[in-house]
């Protein structure tokens, strides 16, 4: 005798993409002002865009200059006003009135000598730190840019660093997966441990995995993003998170987002609907929009629809994602466009609805 | 992806005839010079080092950047000791090295294969004649012969496995091929074990050489020089078997170098170089950076620049910049654009090429592209151009010195190019 029917599984619900908007340049970061009118985005063109989301049709608005190389950093002030911006150059800049009229708060040339790979602000909006691949750890003060702490050779390339809700330690995330908690101030390394996985080496190249850090859970718990490289040359590598306890460092959970294709964790962030939100980006082409519940070892929505996702922002209340993404991928030779011209790649912003958010964004 | 599988060789006697034997259809028909020149090129203590980057490196992270424009890439650009000229950061050392460098910027070739471009480029694309031509290395082993020294002409550093090589030898024959040293390494049992007497080896030897006799009977008289040679170049090796022992290398020098493949290649390069090896190719792999291009730059360019700047520095320091030729180059560049994957494609439109030493204008920089690094702006140059130049720089009149393949006259190099004078002293 058959087995009765099983009811239907109820499929969760998933994000509609709303509109997509226009980026004639690549962008490898964009966020939500705090006050959520505005989506601000960073890349290849060392300028700071800005898309007005309460205009009657959601316009780009003027470019907020001061960068020089790729502005490859981003992020907003916790209850502030300020967005932190850094660049591939060494600077460091805060710039003020970023939904209306922008003005540059106060800015570093050279906070860092060359790349700065990563920027972090705590969760009070106080303090922010930086690192660069001049191998310099700096914390400096929001309001206005004072120098307060540096950790100076740093024992290997610096690909991540967060610091903690308290503002007593920081974590830096190195080329090589090695973790290191530094106590502030003196800058004392407390503890290390290694995510061997999110190294490889081959070839005179080192393939860093360990690209994103961020704390969770009110600093009990510290999210290690990026990938598990297989190969060097390519982006081959199977997107990866790991949980990890703080301070202990041990890992309590690991998600592995794909096939070796599909690369590296490029961003994610926490939505308020309780669930993560996760891009990635790998072999040209290939790009995952995915929604994580925690815990869960398999995202409960992914989407291969976008090509190379490079950043996504969730909105202050939940209403919208946005992904950054890429288009027009790649091309040995002198590939042209239907007019001659050789032109550069771009990145459309798709904008979502994410599940249970009001399907008209309403931001402001 | 990589083109050659090369490195599958071993370098069991077996193997090495198979090699030969592969290799050897041409040899004994063609590839003689014409006599004078022979005897000329015999004579000279001129040598090459070529650095190969297999794959591609990109000019934009290397001796081209275009910091601050739409396909110029994160890095930034650093003067150099050249006034007016700027390379990438990712080479501080080489920076300080241009008063000595060469640099090409205006290269421009047609092949963006792998597969096909390594070889066109390595044989110099000469017009097709219906005949394989050799690679640079062979080509040198054939037009000047070995040194006084005895060793092989033609030796090539690489990661992975050794061997020998014959067909880069193209229609010269396989006794111009590739002796290639895997990771640096010398062929196995080089070295006659203690346990064997210094008679029992020459009975040994003696045994070998009858068996061989026999074996040529009924072979070709070609096959048999080809194989003879193996023999020979393995013999020789036996008396320099010091070059390979990286322990009695001072601590100085492998640090200066880089412990990594490619500064231990180099290294052994400048050794193979003082003791008499004609030409020697350093072969590093893996710069096809079609995904994460920046973060593959920022950790391979470094490398690239400790060794060879440490390598420029020491034939200074023992004047051998007088007498070796240096080039560093790849198949082709990498793609302005910049992928979705943060990675550059192929791109032979426009990209570098740099050298030194012997016969080449040092502090030179010739040709510029588009402030874009779309295109090539003033005139382009091929790679037929640079093995005039390269020819020149030794002492070759490559206008005048010919191949003969059989009765086949073959211009050495593309004959509708020339040489660039400005690199030329």
């Amino acid at each position: 005798m058959a087995d009765p029917p099983k009811p239907a599984e109820k499929k969760p619900p998933e994000p509609r993409e709303l509109f997509k908007l226009d980026c004639d340049r690549q962008l490898m970061v964009a966020r939500f002002t705090a006050c959520g009118r505005m989506l601000v985005a960073g890349g290849y063109d060392a300028s700071i865009r800005r898309w007005d989301l309460c205009a009657e049709e959601t316009v780009e608005v003027d470019r907020v200059a001061g960068h020089h190389g790729w502005v490859s950093s981003l992020e907003v002030q916790p209850g502030g006003e300020l967005v932190f911006s850094a660049d591939t150059w060494g600077r460091l800049q805060a710039t003020r009135g970023i939904a209306g009229t922008p003005e540059i708060a106060w800015h570093h040339d050279q906070a860092h000598d060359g790349w700065i790979r990563s920027l972090s602000v705590s969760d009070d909006g106080q303090a922010l730190v930086t690192a660069g691949r001049d191998g310099v750890i700096r914390v400096w003060s929001a309001a206005d840019g004072k120098l307060l702490h540096q950790l100076k050779d740093h024992p290997a390339d610096v690909f991540a660093v967060a610091i903690h809700p308290e503002k007593k330690e920081i974590v830096t995330g190195d080329l090589f997966g090695v973790l290191r908690r530094f106590a502030l101030p003196g800058g004392k390394c407390v503890s290390e441990t290694s995510l061997a996985g999110m190294h490889f080496y081959k070839r005179i190249q080192d393939v860093g995995g360990l690209r994103l850090l961020r704390f969770h859970d009110r600093g009990r718990t510290l999210i290690c993003a990026g990938g598990e490289p297989q190969a060097t040359g390519r982006a081959i590598a199977v997107p990866t998170i790991h949980w990890l306890d703080w301070p202990g460092l041990k890992i309590r959970h690991t998600a592995r987002l794909g096939a070796k294709n599909h690369g590296f964790v490029f961003d994610l962030a926490w939505h308020p609907g309780g669930y993560w939100a996760v891009v990635t980006s790998g072999q040209p082409g290939s790009g995952q929009f995915l929604l994580l519940k925690p815990g869960h070892e398999k995202p409960f929505f992914n989407s291969t629809k976008m090509s190379n996702c490079h950043s996504l922002a969730v909105h202050g209340d939940g209403r919208m994602v946005v992904i950054a993404s890429n288009r027009k991928s790649q091309g040995n030779g002198a590939v042209r466009d239907k007019q001659g011209n050789y032109v550069a790649n771009f990145s459309p912003l798709h904008v979502f609805a994410p599940p249970g958010s009001e399907e008209k964004p309403e931001a402001g | 992806m990589n083109h050659c599988r090369s490195w599958e060789h071993d370098w069991s006697r077996r193997r090495l005839l198979g090699a030969v034997a592969g290799g050897v259809g041409a040899a004994g028909l063609g590839g003689m010079l014409q006599p004078a020149v022979a005897e000329e090129m015999a004579r000279s203590d001129k040598q090459i080092l070529l650095i190969w980057l297999d794959g591609g490196m990109s000019q934009l992270e290397s001796w081209d950047p275009k910091p601050n424009t739409p396909f110029g890439g994160p890095f930034r650009s650093i003067p150099t000791t050249l006034p007016g000229i700027h390379v990438s950061e990712l080479m501080p050392k080489l920076s300080q090295q241009m008063k000595r460098l060469a640099v090409v910027r205006s290269m421009k070739t047609e092949d963006a294969n792998h597969s096909s471009g390594v070889p066109k480029i390595l044989r110099g694309q000469p017009r097709n004649r219906g005949v394989t031509y050799p690679y640079l290395g062979s080509a040198v082993a054939k037009l000047m012969g070995p040194t006084e020294s005895g060793l092989p002409p033609y030796v090539w550093v690489k990661p992975g496995n050794g061997g020998f090589i014959s067909k880069h030898a193209g229609f010269l024959g396989a006794r111009y091929g590739a002796l290639a040293l895997g990771d640096g390494k010398p062929p196995a049992n080089l070295v006659r074990p203690d346990s064997i007497s210094s008679a029992a080896d020459e009975a040994r030897q003696e045994l070998r050489r009858r068996f061989n006799r026999q074996f040529a009977d009924r072979r070709r008289g070609d096959f048999n020089e080809a194989n003879s040679h193996v023999y020979d170049v393995a013999e020789t090796l036996m008396k320099h078997v010091e070059l390979f022992d990286e322990t009695k290398l001072p601590e100085k020098d492998r640090r200066r170098y880089g412990t990594h493949d490619l500064g231990r290649h180099a290294l052994l390069a400048r050794r193979l170089i003082e003791a008499g090896v004609r030409f020697v190719q350093v072969t590093s792999y893996g710069w096809d950076t079609h995904g994460d291009n920046f973060n593959s730059h920022a950790s391979r360019m470094p490398k690239v620049d400790q060794s060879v700047t440490a390598l420029i520095e020491d034939l200074y320091d023992r004047g051998l910049d007088e007498r070796v030729l240096v080039v560093m180059m790849a198949e082709f560049g990498r793609t302005p654009r910049i992928n979705g994957s943060v990675g550059r494609d192929h791109w032979p439109n426009a990209w570098s090429v740099a050298m030194a030493g012997c016969g080449i204008r040092p502090g030179t920089v010739v040709g510029e592209t588009l402030p874009d690094g779309t295109d090539v702006k003033t005139t382009p140059y091929d790679i037929g151009h640079m093995f005039h130049t390269w020819f020149s720089a030794v002492g070759l009149d490559s206008a005048e010195a010919q191949y003969m393949n059989g009765t086949q006259p073959l211009p050495i190099a593309h004959d509708d190019m020339h040489k660039v004078d400005e690199l030329l002293i």
